[in-house]
């Protein structure tokens, strides 16, 4: 087991590394020119040369590459915001907490939520309760997750008031008592976790489903029913430990979304966070800080591919097996 | 499959969601005849007027028939989701069953470039290349068929190796069949009926990441207006317009709900464990 | 029917006015003696600064947060002629009037409690023009030649020629603390820790910033302006949004908004007129205009000339070849004619704008609206122009046709401006009535700004220029500068050079008046851009508080002056005296 972990985390370095590289050649090869983001017509003539050269980016991109990469190598320096002058790193250490109390709740609430629905619309697949579960859930599943944000706002911001319609805490969050702070809190996050969550919540239903009747209609489960074993042991030591390993990998898929952010909650609720981060070194051609969102991004996709997998093959032995005669 | 058809329209919840996309395919084709109005005949006296007899759904901030413009909207929605979605399954089956079945180094190098690909959750790889070019509807399709078919392949991928391991599929191997008929006889079987559900699933989720792209103002761009462009000036009228972004919000939802649907009931028909 | 009435219900709650209760609107008059100190202002912000650093920043937002902690020597007054004295307490021309003594304030402090002396001014000029630095405000400095500090208190500013501007050149910019950037290099400065914990010398002291999120000042004690300001604490609140920027606006959250859409702000004028909201919406000649500019030359030719740009005019002037549509006069009158500018004004900015007909911006000394050449909206005169210059619809599909080529062009915009997106719209179908087939395109900033306008790859644009308060076209026009980034038309002319130059050397405001006068009839007549609207500025701002004065210089600049009675403090304002 320790062996397939330590292959799996060696196999992943090459796939970082070739992801950025690509990312890196993308981005530099585009079109437009990130220096005239920082020109504005009072500027004297040669300030075009003067940025460039400030960003590094009169070197043949070759050099370029090599630059960046022996930095962070050696320095675990990612370059600095073009726009800001930062260090990319701190602006994305800034904005991973938001990011993460958001889609950590979220992904917490909706996997959870719509994991118990989907197994409890599994064993009375074909009820009433199946039914309506089925129905609702499709329809979370069937809406833009904004528009349901949309909605929420014009409802419980626009019209009645009850909550904040943008940020993570109100003004004077510091001024207030422990208790109150967690309150304030809770209301600015109400909204956009529930957003998130439900749809979320949606895809781990339809998943969550689908695996467990596959799992309770599978032949061995037939068999153990033949067997004589009870119903009550068959789905919930057979049926269930079967129907959950898609969902942990899916789960794994989901981790990603932990470390960028959900970019359109981020702009419905303006919230703070990875998204918009994303979204605004995109708009800016802010390259440092696209290179090191991606980065984050590839580390934590490998991570979460490989717990995934690691999962799966202690789930389900047969992966393992498979693996080691390979 | 004539039988398949009678079988599909016997389901009462396949046969709604053959409804719902039989019209909306009927409003893509048909729009010019369908639509009440011009869609982009501007009339300046009737800015933001919310539903009356006249204008059905109310028009938006030009005057324009909000109801036409969905009806023409479905053309731009549709014709962008089902190409993109057709490329992103025809890669997806080929890569999944050649990673599954042969195995080895070219299950390495594809489950890599699918890792690879999938770095990025996909509004954030989109953002990425749709930023990076000029946003129009080809790059669009292009974007969201090259982003969306890892996850089929992985299915299909995962798919294949558990029915590699079954039993009768191992004694077939074992019997000394070839692999083209094991192909046939026992994989593909098995794995039509995901990749059925997750063709739905695509087809919806790509419906909604258009939207999501279009929101962004990053997707389709006007005056061509897909319901994902429809929503976003609906945004900015939130407040004075409430029609626009609650009846096209609508419209998008009842159309995936059409198409899940339909995928659900097809999946009843086509796989082999649900149909005695 | 129930599950209608439901759905009914719901679409009532989501329409109705955001009605909000415990509406309090005070209508007393206050005088002098009423003022108290204390409360807090909570600024909404659509986007978050870059940089704090005055020398270093270039966005709005940045811009405005600055002007609250920094101060300069001299402030522009209203009528943008003459200036009040902040840094600096008087100046003096020498009798050639080729310098400018200063004499500053000897009772200003920096946040840190160091003393502010003339040696700041003099790092602050040496950093503002050191080329590494590219400050933005560089074009002001370039007739000084020198800035000389005699003492502690006393600076002079040397210049090369007379110009009508010497002042305003000298005092713009805002003055940075010397003994805290003094050991950063110029080409390091963009990186320099000051820039989030910025010490200024101005009304507001820096204290907090969490990214993405607010920035908090608060009341500077020691500020030199006796008994201001009068407001404790100023946070900017970020939301990079106009629709939540202005939700926040209506439940409260923020007291003070900048840039509001037209569409929300004839609601709010309405709900005010009405009694029916405590925030009070204002709104006054801005600073920003939308213009088409016309692409007149020939994309390849132009890629040609610019490889060969080192090899001097002549050349030059016979590689350019115009542009197949626009290199012509009268098409770009006609079109012109074409486009109902008073209509797309008052749509696209529920008459929150002014039609503009010629380049000088309306807030400026030298706009004269006399000296414009005139287009009004005429289709008909439009089609004859055209027909004059042989476009004729030869096919009969409806579009204009000349030998082989179509009237077709591309206008683009950039996205996300929905007045821009709206106007583009309406010009696609008002020349569609003149048999132009217009396609609007619309162009994500970086790609428009960084790669199409600067290499003329483009038929049209629909873009806005944000004005300073000195009038200077030469980027945009002048024949030197046609190879930079901002001069996108290619439109030159030695008439205008000629003008130009007169103008901004004329000593004498009558007679750049007159120099002025001839440049607007010139490109009005000439028409490289087609100007569409100039905006006002639309804000609104919470009523509790007092003596809020707001003009074309923007909407900061007398913050220090805002108060707030007792009684009309909220949540916010005791919060904070906790």
């Amino acid at each position: 087991m320790i062996a397939y972990t330590l292959r799996r985390l060696f196999g992943a370095i090459p796939v970082v590394f070739i992801g950025i590289t690509i990312t890196f050649l993308i981005i530099h090869l585009a079109p437009g020119d990130p220096t005239l983001c920082f020109l504005t017509p009072t500027m004297s003539a040669g300030s075009q040369e003067i940025i460039i050269e400030r960003f590094g980016l009169n070197n043949p991109i070759y050099v370029q590459y090599f630059k960046w990469l022996y930095r962070i190598i050696s320095h675990f320096d990612f370059g600095n915001s073009f726009n800001s002058g930062r260090p990319a790193s701190d602006i994305i250490f800034d904005a991973l907490p938001s990011t993460l109390l958001l889609t950590g709740l979220s992904l917490i609430f909706g996997s959870i939520f719509g994991t118990l629905l989907g197994i409890l619309s599994a064993i009375y697949k074909g009820t009433s309760i199946d039914r309506f579960l089925t129905t609702i859930m499709l329809f979370f599943y069937s809406m833009p997750a904004f528009w349901i944000g949309l909605m929420l706002l014009s409802l419980f911001a626009i019209k009645l008031n009850l909550l904040p319609a943008s940020q993570l805490i109100s003004v004077f969050h510091y001024q207030l008592s422990i208790v109150a702070r967690i309150f304030d809190y809770v209301k600015h996050l109400i909204l956009p976790v529930l957003t998130l969550g439900l749809a979320i919540s949606a895809t781990f239903y339809r998943y969550a489903r689908t695996s467990m009747i596959e799992s309770l209609n599978s032949d061995y489960i037939t068999a153990a029913k033949a067997r004589g074993i009870k119903r009550r042991k068959v789905i919930f030591t057979y049926g269930l430990r079967n129907a959950l390993i898609p969902l942990i990998s899916l789960l794994g898929l989901s981790i990603p979304l932990l470390f960028s952010g959900a970019v359109i909650i981020e702009v419905v609720f303006s919230l703070p966070g990875m998204g918009r981060v994303m979204v605004n070194a995109v708009l800016s051609r802010d390259y440092p800080i696209i290179l090191a969102a991606s980065t984050l991004a590839f580390i934590s996709v490998t991570i979460g591919n490989m717990l995934a997998d690691i999962a799966y093959a202690v789930a389900d032995p047969r992966i393992r097996f498979k693996e080691n005669y390979n | 499959m004539k039988r398949h058809i009678s079988k599909l329209w016997h389901d009462r919840s396949s046969r709604i969601g053959l409804i719902i996309v039989g019209i909306v395919c009927i409003c893509a084709v048909f729009a010019p005849i369908l639509a009440p109005q011009d869609p982009f005949a501007q009339n300046l006296s009737k800015i933001l007027k919310p539903p009356s007899l006249h204008n059905l759904l109310g028009t938006d901030f030009y005057g324009r028939d909000l109801l036409s413009r969905l009806i023409y909207g479905s053309r731009i929605s549709l014709t962008v989701s089902i190409i993109a979605t057709s490329i992103a399954v025809f890669i997806g089956i080929v890569t999944g069953l050649f990673a599954g079945f042969i195995g080895k180094w070219l299950d390495q190098i594809i489950m890599r470039t699918v890792d690879v690909l999938l770095g990025f959750p996909k509004l954030f790889i989109l953002l990425l290349a749709v930023g990076f070019g000029h946003p129009s509807i080809w790059l669009t399709v292009f974007v969201l068929s090259l982003f969306s078919w890892m996850e089929i392949a992985r299915i299909v991928r995962g798919e294949v190796i558990i029915v590699k391991e079954m039993l009768y599929v191992k004694s077939a191997i074992a019997l000394g069949l070839s692999k083209k008929r094991i192909l046939m006889r026992h994989i593909f079987p098995n794995v039509i009926g995901p990749i059925i559900v997750s063709t739905t699933l695509l087809i919806g989720t790509v419906i909604l990441i258009e939207t999501s792209l279009s929101f962004l103002g990053l997707g389709v761009q006007p005056p061509n207006a897909s319901w994902g462009t429809i929503l976003n000036q609906g945004r900015i009228d939130l407040v004075g317009g409430w029609w626009i972004s609650t009846f096209t919000g609508i419209v998008v939802v009842i159309t995936v709900v059409g198409f899940n649907l339909l995928g659900d009931g097809l999946r009843n028909i086509f796989d082999p464990k649900n149909s005695d | 029917m129930k599950k209608y009435l439901t759905l009914l219900v719901i679409l009532t709650l989501i329409t109705c006015d955001s009605n909000r209760d415990n509406i309090k609107r005070v209508g007393k008059i206050f005088t002098e003696k009423d003022v108290v100190d204390g409360g807090t202002l909570v600024i909404g912000i659509n986007g978050e600064p870059e940089t704090l650093n005055p020398l270093t920043a270039l966005s709005q937002p940045a811009r405005d947060v600055i002007s609250l902690i920094f101060r300069r020597l001299a402030d522009i007054n209203e009528d943008l002629a003459t200036f009040s004295p902040q840094l600096a307490k008087n100046w003096e021309f020498s009798p050639d009037s080729l310098s400018i003594t200063f004499t500053l304030r000897t009772d200003v402090l920096w946040h840190d409690g160091v003393r502010f002396t003339s040696k700041d001014v003099v790092f602050t000029y040496n950093m503002q023009t050191d080329p590494l630095l590219a400050w933005d405000g560089i074009s002001f400095k370039e007739s000084i030649t020198s800035v000389e500090s005699k003492d502690d208190s006393t600076l002079v500013f040397h210049f090369n020629h007379k110009t009508q501007t010497m002042l305003m050149d000298a005092v713009e910019g805002y003055i940075v603390p010397e003994h805290l950037l003094k050991n950063i290099p110029a080409n390091k400065m963009h990186e320099a820790n000051f820039n989030r914990q910025p010490i200024g010398n101005g009304p507001f002291k820096y204290i907090k910033w969490k990214t993405q999120q607010s920035i908090s000042l608060i009341k500077f004690d020691q500020y030199y302006k006796k008994g201001k300001p009068h407001l404790d604490r100023v946070i900017l609140k970020v939301i990079p949004d106009n629709v939540n920027l202005f939700i926040q606006l209506l439940s409260g959250e923020v007291d003070f908004v900048e840039g509001i859409l037209p569409r929300d702000f004839t609601r709010l004028i309405k709900d005010w007129d009405k009694g029916k909201i405590i925030i009070r919406p204002v709104s006054f000649l801005g600073r920003q205009y939308d213009f088409i500019g016309w692409n007149l030359i020939c994309p390849d030719s132009y890629a040609e000339a610019l490889k060969k740009s080192g090899e001097g005019k002549p050349e030059i002037d016979k590689l350019l070849k115009p542009h197949k549509l626009f290199g012509n006069q009268k098409v770009r009158a006609a079109l012109t004619m074409a486009i109902d500018r008073e209509t797309i004004t008052e749509v696209v900015n529920h008459g929150m704008a002014i039609p503009m007909n010629g380049p000088i911006p309306l807030i400026l000394w030298a706009y004269n609206e006399k000296a414009n050449t005139v287009w009004p909206y005429n289709p008909e005169l439009a089609k004859k122009y055209l027909r004059e210059e042989g476009w004729r619809d030869s096919d009969g599909d409806g579009i204009l046709d000349k030998g082989n080529t179509k009237f077709v062009f591309e206008m683009i915009t950039n996205s996300g401006n929905i007045r821009r997106e709206q106007a583009l719209t309406m010009i696609q179908e008002q020349l569609r009535k003149i048999n132009v087939e217009m396609i609007p395109r619309v162009v994500e900033p970086g790609l428009l700004y960084g790669r199409m306008l600067p290499l003329k790859n483009f038929d049209a644009a629909l873009i806005g220029w944000n004005v300073g308060l000195k009038a200077d076209f030469s980027p945009l026009f002048h024949s030197s500068t046609l190879f930079t980034p901002f001069h996108f038309t290619g439109f030159y002319s030695k008439k205008y050079d000629t003008l130009e130059e007169a103008a901004k050397n004329s000593t004498n405001r009558n007679t750049a008046q007159k120099y002025w006068d001839k440049i607007a009839e010139l490109l009005s007549t000439e028409l490289p851009y087609t100007w569409l609207y100039y905006k006002l500025e639309c804000i609104a701002i919470h009523s509790r508080f007092k003596n809020i004065k707001f003009d074309k210089r923007g909407s900061y600049i007398q913050i220090e002056d805002w108060w707030i009675p007792k009684e009309e403090h909220t949540k916010i304002d005791k919060i904070f005296e906790e």
